[in-house]
This record gives C-alpha cells, structure tokens and sequence, in this order.
C-alpha cells in the first residue's frame, strides 16, 4: 500500500472544511465511523441465528424490520476477542451497494459531522483492528476516530474470499460425468 | 417519452401497461408466424392469422407512438406496411418473407426492451428494413387471379334465409366463406343476440357471446341489427340486436350453453367431406383473463404473509397459558383452528393466481429455432416438455432471457453442421430438448442438445489465457460452468450473431442467483451439453416440518418429505464410516443434521427421529432429536453472496423475531456426497 | 355530467384515452373494445361522445360509423375518430361514414381534451336547438 497515493488522494478529493454525518461505534474501546448515509438503522442485538458452514465473520441472520439480513461480527472480522453481547450492544444496519447487512458492534450512540478533509490515510500498521478495512482517520480532540470502508468489509463474490471456509454450490453443485 | 405528459396520469402505469401489452402481442405474433409457415408449405394462407398479425403491429405502432417509441413507431409501421401488401396480394408469403417478419418481431422485441431495461442498447433497424419485401409494381407481374365470384345459386339462397341487413353486410369474401363452408358439409346457422343490461350486468355481452361462438364455430360475419318493437301497444322502439353467421361441424342450440341467443338453420350438414377439416389453431381459444400488476401480487403476498405471522403469535398467546379454562377461550381456539384452515386456501389461492404455465416461455422458443436453423444451415428439431408445468409468473417472466441465450448458444455452438453430423455418424437433424418438471419446491428447466458438447480443452486454454486458470491446474466441469459464466468469456474469436447479441451466460447465471436457483451444465464431447436451471417453484410461502437440533430449529420442505419415523438407539448400524438404519426391511443412510450443521450438542446418542426425504441424489433419512410441528411460512430467499450457504435456501421467522433457517434438501444431500467422497 | 365511450381494441390506448380526458368535470368513460362492444353499449346507455378506433376486429370502424348513420337513433351522436392511419383516404372515408372530427394517433392529451370539449360544446348547442 502507497501511503503518500493516498494521502493524495483524500486531499484531493476533500472539499474545504466540508462537513459530513457520520455515525460513531465502539469495538473495544477503538472508535470507529462510518458514513450516516449508509447506515438504514440500528437495533438492539437480539436473536441472532447461527448459520453453519459460513465464513466464520457472519455471525449468522438477524430478522428485522420484516428481512433476514446477515449479520457481520466485527469484533472477529478486525481480529478483537470475542465478548458477550450486553446491553449497548448494538445491531447496525447499512446499505452497502444495496446490499443490507448488519454489524454487531460494542455500542453505537453518536451521531456526528465530521470534517472529511481531515481524515487522514491510515497509517500502515493497523493489524489488529481492522486496518485493511479502514478508508481513514481523524484525529478529533482526544480522541481517534477510524473510518470504515464498508465496501472493502464485504467480499463480492463468493468464491475468492471465503470458498476455503465455506462450500460454494457454483464449485460443488454440480452433478456433472467429471 | 412524450414530454407533454398525460395530464393527472403516472406515467410509469402507463410504461408498464405498455410493455405487458407489447409483449403479448409480440407473443401472438410469433405464434401466428408459426402458424402461416405451417400452412403456407401447404400451400394454405391463413387470412386470420395476417390479420391478426398485422392488428398486432398496428397497435404496437399506436402505443409506441403514444410513449414517444419512435423506433418501435417506425419498425412496427413499416412490418404492418408489409403485411398489408400481403393481404392485398402484392406480396407472396414465402419462407423469406416469414423469416424477414420473425426478424423484424424480434427487432421489435428487442427496442421494446429498451423501456423494461434502458441500459440495454437499442438495437439498429437499418438492417431489418433494409430486407423487408417491397410489394410488387403494378403491371409489373400479372395481379393476382382475381377470386373465384361465388356462384349465383348460394347468394340467392342467403339472399332468402337470411335478413336483408345481415345480406347486405356480407362482402364477397364473406360469401364465399359460406359457399365453402357449405361444401365440406357444415351447418350454417345464424344466432341473433339481444343485449340488455341485466345480461351484460351478468357478463354475458356481445363480445363474450361472439367469444363463445367462436369457440364452438367459424363465425363468418357479426353484424349489429336495429328493429322496431312494440310492446304491448306502444309506441315503437328501436331495438339493438346482433346477428351472427356461424358455419359449425355440428348443428348448434341452446343445449351447447348458449342460452341467450335465438337460432335459426339457414342450412343444414351435406354428407361429411372425405378429407377431415384442419384442426382450428389455438388461439381461437382465448381465455378471459385480467391482467394484474406482479408488484401488485407481490404486495398480496407480503400481506398474505403478514397474516400468516399475525395468526401464529395469535396460536402461541393462546396456547401460552397451558390450558385454557373458559368456555370462550376454548371458542377461541376453535375460530383459530379456522382460521389456519382459511389462511391454507386463500394461500394457496394466491399462489395461484400468480402461477403460469410454462408454456407462455416455451411457446417462445421454436420460432427463433426455426431461425436460427435457418440462417446456420442447421437442422434443429425443438422438443419440448412439460410447457404445462405451473410456475410463478415472476419466474417465468425471468425465464425467458436465458432460455433464449440457451438455445442460441447450443446452435452457433452446440450444434454441428449436416455434414459434420453424418461425419460423426448422428443423424444430420440435430434435436434440442426444453424441458421443465417440479422437483420438490423448486422447478427444473433444462436444455440439452445432441451436439459436440463443450471443449474442454478450448475452454481450459482460453481460461489460462485470461489467468483464471494456473498453468498447471486442471480443469474441472464445474469450474469450466463457471469460466463460461463470466462476462468476457467467449470460446469464439469471432463475435457470433447469434450468440453474441450481448446476453451471455453471465446472464443465465444472474437470472438462476437472482432467484435463488442454481445452474448446472453436463457435457460428454460429441454427445452434447446440458444446461440445468433449478429454480424456486413458488416464491414467497411453503409448507415446512419445524425440527430442532441441539439447541437450533431448522424448517425442512414438506414437499420434500416421504415420511417421518423413529430412531430408536439400537437400529443404527454402521457400515463403510456412514450410518445406516432399516426401514421396512431397506437399508436407509442417516444424515445427521447436527453433524452436517456442525450443531454444539451434548448429545451422543443418535438422533431421534429421521425424516425421510428425497431427491436426485436418493433417499435418506435425516437424523434430528425433536418435531416441533408443520407450518405455512413465509421464505426469504437467502441473496447475498455471504449467505451463500450450502443446504440453506433462506429463513423464515415465527412471529419471535429469530429466524429459522430453510432447509434446501438436494442442495444438502448434494453437498453430503461432495463431502464425504473428499 | 358527459358521458364518453371510448372504443379501442388497445386496453393500454383506452386507459391513455380516457387518462389525457380526466380533466373533464364529471365526465362518465364507458370502454368497448370492438366495434360491436361499442354499438351495445351505445343501445344500453346514452352516450354524449363516441371516440372510435379505426382498425379493430370483426367491425371496423368504418361499419361502425355507417351503421350509426343509417339510424335516426344515432345520427345525432358525434362521433370522434381517433386512429393510427393518417393517409387522406382514411380522413375522406370517415368524414364520408359521418365522422364528426378526425385525429391521429399518438394524439397529444391537451389536443384530444380540447377536441373532445369542443365537440361536447357542440353537441348540447344541437340539444337545446331542438
């Protein structure tokens, strides 16, 4: 990865001290953003149905608001420990492309405008939470705040992302004299 | 689209109306082109098909003219142009000129995509113009023989039987219908209808009787009659009535349904001809339907659903507090047991509101065979199956992009040329098979020609070519499915006409995911290639047996169930690492589920109860410890690639908020053997 | 309170027909789909407008319009001929069948409501004349 391209990048594309909505989420004390515009809604976590045999980041399907939407654990996709739900335990539910799927996340209360030419590139060393998903960071006041890149979190096609961890139907499906 | 507007009017109802109409004319048309090549090789034409064929185009070129469709406007125009000059004798109908006027349909077809889907390209008509037929020039060739005039003796005869009116609106053509009608030995009858607002307040109106008529007879003439009545004593009046001329097999009464009309024998039977008349085509037997919008049915089965959930939280407060002491809670009870019987029959009628025959796709099919056979140089015998095969409507509308790249692609390149066939030892016609069956809940659409089946090798070097494939890494079918599913894949250097018109099998494969279905291919080289599409049968709701594992419930397919037993401890045996169980003397494998799910459970002991299910790939029982029960549930259909689970079709939800996974049996049992044969 | 009937073999054309009329106040749309439909209809229920398709199975529309001339019943009723055949022949044959007006399709909305007012104008002059 070419941190001075990217830097450029977000520069460049920045408008002058424009602000935008963003909706703010903890995972192991981190803070972490992602755009208001992508978020539908939030919940509480409640029932979650495991589904087996899938990549072991899908958590499994929740039922709300009349779909079953999957359900994406954070805190295993940025590599946390895996804790209990609790009460501020929260369920967002973001449009990704069209795509509807929902992350668990430690809690999630604050919605805020940020300033979008001040995100920074990440900074190269991020393992451990979640750097290869992260489309920048600002530093506001005392805090750091990380923006997700949500297109990045979810692989597209099946079959190049998780076809070790899980059976593809388009691989094994078929009932073919090979 | 007309930037005016219509005022006060969505004009998207107006799109959509449009495009549903369109369509079914196109339909028509294509069927009546079937229709004139069968009889034009007879040596027939077929007056009723050019008609129809022609009113189709000229209210495709008004409707298009209306949306502001110039290219549909002008093809449309110039197609009814041509077959006006047929009509009129300026041109022949010939193999060619079918073929130029099949090519222009799908033109049509094609432009008319454009305002279901805008990004598709609007295809050029240049070319389909540039062929049509020009009628020829007066005094260029003798005009056609002028018809035979009908002989003195019928018009005479008519001109007594028949009221003056009716006489005077008989045109020569219509004559001599009835002179031969009268020749090979039919009743010719005239059946008077008078409306009135009670019948038509009942349905029964001029168009539904001449419907009816048309079903039983040739109805050679309608013709409205005015008279002068008085009742009792008054002052006349004018009454409206309608006369219809009927040239039938058999002498027609009230008996044959037709209560409302008055009959009169203008000539009866003459000894049967010696040849059998031709069997009457098909469309002469319209039913009457209504149109509705999908999104419309869509919205009833959401609500449909709704209910269904609604009823269930209902069942469970009910049965929440053990039993119920009072009279009218046991009343209660009895209205929801009701219920959940209404609920199953306005389910089911819903459903099936929405369900098509297959037919309305295949039906599709042999024209652009014949076409496509026709400017390869190939011959191609369409075999099609089980068109009566009851699908979604949503689905069949969906069907019919793929099918169509199907069957294009197994002629430019499934199929071999005559010579190369004799060559190979086949028959030089070369058959393609459409066929379509229910299979569990799910349809199965396959087509499958006898042609040289898909090249491997070809595949695999294209494949590495595009680095998809690693030098050294074999090819398997399934993976050259998937190449040939990509977009940018193309065995052919050379852009095919046919097969190239910008659907590829990315589309195919779009469509099967997009539902929910999957796609399979078996090839053999030299023998031919299959292509399977499985498909969801009904959409929305389906009748599922709730089981539990561990601590997880799972809803399996009723239809998929042959029975359901118990396992008692000792029947299990194990035999080669698999376990089996006797049922009734057979052996039977056990899958457990909590194994295949990879399930937490305690338990060690087998499962307690197997149900018994089946599919393509056999019988087995699946291994589960609790029944909670059968229900009517609603299906979400699992859609994102990170759901792409295998034996899980989607998840339904009770009324509890937790969804319950579907369970998608041949998938499963597929995904059992893949495993085990690791 | 007017009332129209629309004859058109196109269900999609009646709707656009009688959706480019919906700012006549009141107005009754009957909808006939042949040239029979519409002479039943016209026996059942008077009718202060008659919009007539051309083309259409059975009936064309030509009989239809010789039909309602050569009835005192009917030779009153303006009847607006609205079709996709724009030649002069067909506009002569019409006039000649006793046509009130003539249009062609596509038709633009405020031009068929503004026609089709014009002649509901008329043909109550022609009523109170009597």
């Amino acid at each position: 990865m070419n941190a001075n391209g990217r830097k450029e990048d977000v520069i460049t594309t920045a408008q002058k001290s424009k602000r935008e909505p963003f909706v703010l989420f903890q995972i192991a004390d981190t803070t972490y953003a992602i755009r208001a515009h992508q978020v539908r809604w939030l919940e509480m976590v409640e029932q979650v149905t495991r589904v087996p045999n899938a990549p072991p980041y899908v958590e499994g399907v929740a039922y709300s608001r009349g779909q079953v939407i999957p359900v994406i654990n954070l805190r295993q996709r940025f590599g946390y420990p895996q804790v209990p739900y609790t009460p501020r335990s929260r369920l967002i539910i973001a449009d990704v492309d069209g795509r509807l799927v929902a992350m668990t996340v430690d809690s999630a209360r604050e919605f805020v405008y940020l300033p979008v030419e001040r995100f920074q590139p990440p900074p190269q060393v991020t393992e451990g939470v979640g750097g290869e998903y992260l489309e920048g960071v600002l530093a506001d006041e005392d805090r750091l705040i990380l923006l997700l890149d949500l297109p990045k979190l979810l692989p597209t096609d099946m079959d190049t992302e998780f076809a070790a961890s899980s059976w593809s139907p388009m691989i094994e499906g078929t009932t073919t004299n090979g | 689209m007309t930037s005016e507007g219509l005022p006060g009017i969505d004009g998207e109802a107006f799109l959509q109306d449009f495009l549903e109409e369109s369509e079914e004319h196109l339909r028509n048309v294509s069927s009546y082109l079937l229709t004139l090549e069968q009889q034009a090789a007879q040596g027939e034409v077929n007056e009723q098909a050019i008609n129809e064929i022609l009113r189709a185009f000229h209210t495709i070129k008004g409707l298009s003219g209306m949306i502001g469709l110039q290219e549909a406007e002008k093809l449309s125009h110039e197609l009814e142009s041509v077959l006006r000059h047929i009509r009129a004798g300026r041109i022949t109908l010939d193999p060619s000129v079918i073929d130029v006027l099949s090519q222009g349909t799908r033109a049509l077809e094609a432009i008319i995509n454009t305002v279901r889907d805008p990004s598709a390209p609007m295809p050029d008509i240049q070319p389909v113009l540039a062929r049509l037929p020009r009628p020829v020039e007066a005094g260029d060739q003798p005009s056609p023989s002028p018809p035979a005039s009908p002989g003195q003796p019928i018009l005479d005869w008519l001109a007594r039987a028949l009221p003056p009116a009716v006489v005077q609106a008989l045109d020569t053509e219509d004559v001599r219908r009835v002179e031969r009608a009268a020749e090979n030995g039919k009743h010719i009858q005239l059946a008077i209808f008078t409306p009135s607002r009670e019948k038509m307040a009942a349905g029964v109106t001029v168009n539904a009787v001449r419907e009816q008529l048309s079903q039983q007879a040739q109805v050679i003439k309608a013709v409205p009659l005015i008279e002068q009545v008085s009742v009792n004593g008054e002052e006349p009046s004018a009454i409206v009535r309608f006369a219809f001329l009927l040239a039938s097999d058999q002498k027609l009464s009230q008996k044959e349904g037709l209560p409302e009309l008055e009959w009169s024998d203008i000539k009866a039977a003459s000894p049967p001809p010696i040849t059998p008349p031709p069997p009457r085509p098909s469309h002469d037997r319209v039913s009457p339907t209504v149109r509705v919008d999908v999104t419309r049915l869509d919205r009833l089965m959401e609500l449909m659903g709704d209910l269904i959930r609604s009823h269930h939280r209902l069942e469970m407060l009910w049965g929440a507090n053990g039993k119920p002491r009072r009279e009218e809670e046991i009343l209660a009870g009895d209205v929801l047991l009701e219920m959940r019987r209404q609920l199953r029959r306005l389910r089911e009628a819903v459903i099936h509101v929405r369900m098509v025959p297959l037919e309305e796709v295949f039906g599709r099919m042999p024209l652009v065979v014949r076409d496509l056979s026709r400017s390869s140089g190939k011959q191609v015998r369409l075999i099609l199956e089980g068109g009566d095969t009851e699908v979604d409507k949503a689905l069949a509308d969906r069907l019919l992009d793929p099918l169509l790249h199907l069957v294009r692609n197994a002629i430019a390149h499934g199929i071999e040329l005559p010579e190369e066939r004799a060559a190979a030892r086949k028959p030089p016609e070369a058959t393609i098979r459409i066929s379509g069956r229910p299979e569990g809940d799910r349809i199965i659409v396959s087509v499958a020609d006898d042609g040289r089946g898909v090249d491997m090798d070809r595949v695999a070097e294209k494949a590495r070519a595009l680095g998809w494939l690693a030098q050294d890494e074999p090819l398997t079918p399934t993976m050259a499915l998937e190449f040939l599913c990509r977009p940018g894949f193309s065995t052919r250097d050379s852009a095919d006409m046919a097969a190239g018109r910008g659907v590829g099998m990315d589309v195919v494969w779009q469509m099967v995911s997009s539902v929910g279905g999957q796609l399979e291919m078996e090839t053999e080289p030299g023998q031919g290639t299959t292509f399977i599409l499985k498909l969801p049968l009904t959409l929305l709701i389906v009748a599922v047996i709730l089981v539990q594992v561990g601590p997880e419930r799972y809803a399996i397919p009723r239809l998929v169930v042959d029975e359901i037993i118990e396992i008692s401890d000792n029947e299990v045996a194990s035999v080669n690492g698999r376990e089996i169980i006797s049922l009734r003397g057979q052996p039977l494998p056990l899958v457990r589920l909590a194994e295949t799910f990879k399930v937490n459970s305690q338990r060690e002991e087998p499962p307690r109860y197997g149900i018994v299910v089946s599919s393509a790939e056999g019988r087995v029982a699946l291994g589960v410890d609790r029944l909670l029960g059968l229900r009517e549930v609603v299906v979400r259909h699992f859609r994102d690639p990170l759901l792409s689970i295998p034996g899980i079709s989607g998840a339904t939800e009770l009324g509890d908020g937790r969804p319950i996974l579907i369970v998608d049996v041949p998938d499963l049992l597929r995904y059992e053997r893949a495993r085990r044969s690791r | 309170m007017p009332a129209i009937l629309v004859t058109d073999d196109s269900p999609t054309m009646r709707r656009m027909i009688i959706a480019a009329l919906t700012p006549l106040p009141q107005a009754y749309f009957g909808e006939a789909s042949t040239g029979l439909e519409a002479i039943e209809q016209l026996a059942l229920r008077p009718y202060d407008l008659l919009i007539l398709d051309l083309n259409m199975p059975d009936m064309h529309g030509f009989e239809v319009l010789a039909f309602l001339s050569n009835h005192p019943r009917y030779a009153t009723l303006p009847v607006l001929v609205l079709t996709t055949r724009g030649d002069a022949d067909s506009r002569r044959m019409a006039k000649e069948h006793g046509a009130t007006a003539y249009m062609t399709k596509p038709f633009r909305p405020p031009e068929l409501l503004k026609t089709v007012q014009q002649l509901l104008a008329t043909s109550k002059a022609v009523e109170k004349g009597k």
